[in-house]
C-alpha cells in the first residue's frame, strides 16, 4: 500500500490522482473529527473544504519527518479556530444542545456517546487531544504538534482528560445499574 | 487497548461522516480551481557571488581597521621594573627600625581629677534624688 508521504511525494511532482487519492483517505476520517469541532455540520464542511485547500497549496512546507495526518489535523484545526461561531461555543457553559451538529449524526444508542460527553467535560484543545491520540491512534509527539503545544502539555491533558472521562462513565454506569436494581 | 480506548473508537465511528456528493464535487472543484504554491527557488550563482562579496569587503574592513589602530598607536607607557618599586618604599618594619630613636616620644600625665570628681558628685546628686522619689511614690501607692 502506498503511504501518505508517497502521494504527497507524487503530489508534489504534480500527480493531481495522488491528491485525489490523499483525499479520498482523509475526508470522511477528517469530517468525523470536524463535525465535533464545529458550530453546525455546514461550518464542518466549509472547514474541510479548506483544509484541503491549504493543505494542496501549501504542500511544499509539509516536514516528511512528521506523519502527514499530524500536518493535516493542524491546520483543520487552525481553520476551525478561524470559524466565526467557533468562540461563541468556546464561552457557551453548556455548549451542547439540541442543534449540535454531533448530537445529530449520531446513530441511536442506549449509552450516551463518550465523545458528546467529552465536549461537556473537557476544554476545545483537551478534546481535540483525546481525539487525535484515541481515534486518530496518533503519537504523544504527534498530539503536541498537531496542536502546537509541548509534549510535556499533551501528556498531562491526556491523562487527565482520560481520568475525567473515565470517571463519568463509571458515574453512568452506577446510575445504570441502580435504575436496574429498581426496575 | 483496553475498554475504555475500544469506546472511545467505538463511539467516534458511531458519529455519520458521510460524504455527500455535493460536498464531494464542491472539493473536487475548489482543488481544480485552486494554483499550487512553489517555494521560490534559490539562484545558485547569485548567492556564491553575494557570498565572495561579502567575504571581501569583510576582509577589506577588517585589515583597514588594523591599519588605522597601528598608525595611531601612543607611545608605550614605561613599565618600573619591580626591584625599583621596593627600593622606593622599603619594608615597615625596616623603616620603624631606622627611625627608632630618631624622635622623643615622651608623654605626660594629663590633670583632669578635678572635673571628674565633680561630674561624679553632681550624678550621686541626681541619683539619691531618684532614689527619694521613688521611696516617695511607693509610699503613696501602698
Amino acid at each position: 500500500m502506498v503511504t501518505d508521504e508517497q502521494l504527497v511525494a507524487a503530489a508534489l511532482q504534480g500527480s493531481a490522482a495522488a491528491f485525489n487519492e490523499i483525499v479520498e483517505r482523509y475526508q470522511e476520517r477528517l469530517l468525523r473529527f470536524l463535525l465535533t469541532r464545529s458550530a453546525s455540520r455546514a461550518d464542518a464542511e466549509d472547514a474541510i473544504q479548506d483544509t484541503f485547500i491549504s493543505a494542496y497549496r501549501y504542500l511544499y512546507s509539509f516536514d516528511p519527518r512528521w506523519r502527514f495526518s499530524t500536518w493535516l489535523y493542524r491546520i483543520a484545526l487552525r481553520n476551525v479556530a478561524r470559524q466565526p461561531g467557533h468562540n461563541a461555543l468556546e464561552t457557551e457553559v453548556e455548549p451542547v444542545d439540541a442543534e449540535d451538529p454531533l448530537q445529530i449524526c449520531l446513530a441511536v444508542s442506549d449509552h450516551e456517546n463518550l465523545w458528546l460527553t467529552a465536549k461537556r467535560l473537557l476544554s476545545d484543545d483537551a478534546y481535540s487531544a483525546m481525539w487525535l491520540r484515541y481515534v486518530e491512534d496518533m503519537s504523544v509527539r504527534e498530539v503536541a504538534r498537531a496542536l502546537n503545544k509541548s509534549v510535556s502539555w499533551a501528556k498531562v491533558t491526556l491523562l487527565r482528560g482520560r481520568r475525567r472521562l473515565k470517571l463519568k462513565m463509571s458515574e453512568s454506569a452506577s446510575v445504570t445499574a441502580r435504575s436496574e436494581s429498581y426496575g | 487497548m483496553d475498554e475504555f480506548e475500544n469506546r472511545l473508537k467505538r463511539d467516534a465511528m458511531d458519529i455519520n461522516a458521510e460524504i455527500s456528493a455535493q460536498l464531494a464535487a464542491r472539493i473536487e472543484a475548489s482543488l481544480q480551481a485552486v494554483e499550487r504554491i512553489e517555494p521560490a527557488r534559490q539562484n545558485h550563482s547569485a548567492t556564491s557571488n553575494l557570498w565572495w562579496a561579502s567575504s571581501l569587503t569583510g576582509l577589506a574592513a577588517t585589515a583597514a581597521v588594523i591599519a588605522l589602530l597601528n598608525w595611531n598607536r601612543p607611545d608605550p607607557v614605561p613599565v618600573l621594573p619591580e626591584q625599583t618599586v621596593f627600593q622606593v618604599v622599603p619594608d615597615a618594619r625596616e623603616y620603624l627600625q631606622q627611625i627608632q630613636g630618631r624622635f622623643p616620644l615622651r608623654t605626660e600625665t594629663a590633670d583632669f581629677t578635678h572635673g571628674l570628681e565633680d561630674e561624679l558628685t553632681r550624678l550621686q546628686a541626681d541619683f539619691e534624688k531618684a532614689r527619694e522619689n521613688v521611696n516617695r511614690d511607693i509610699d503613696f501607692a501602698f
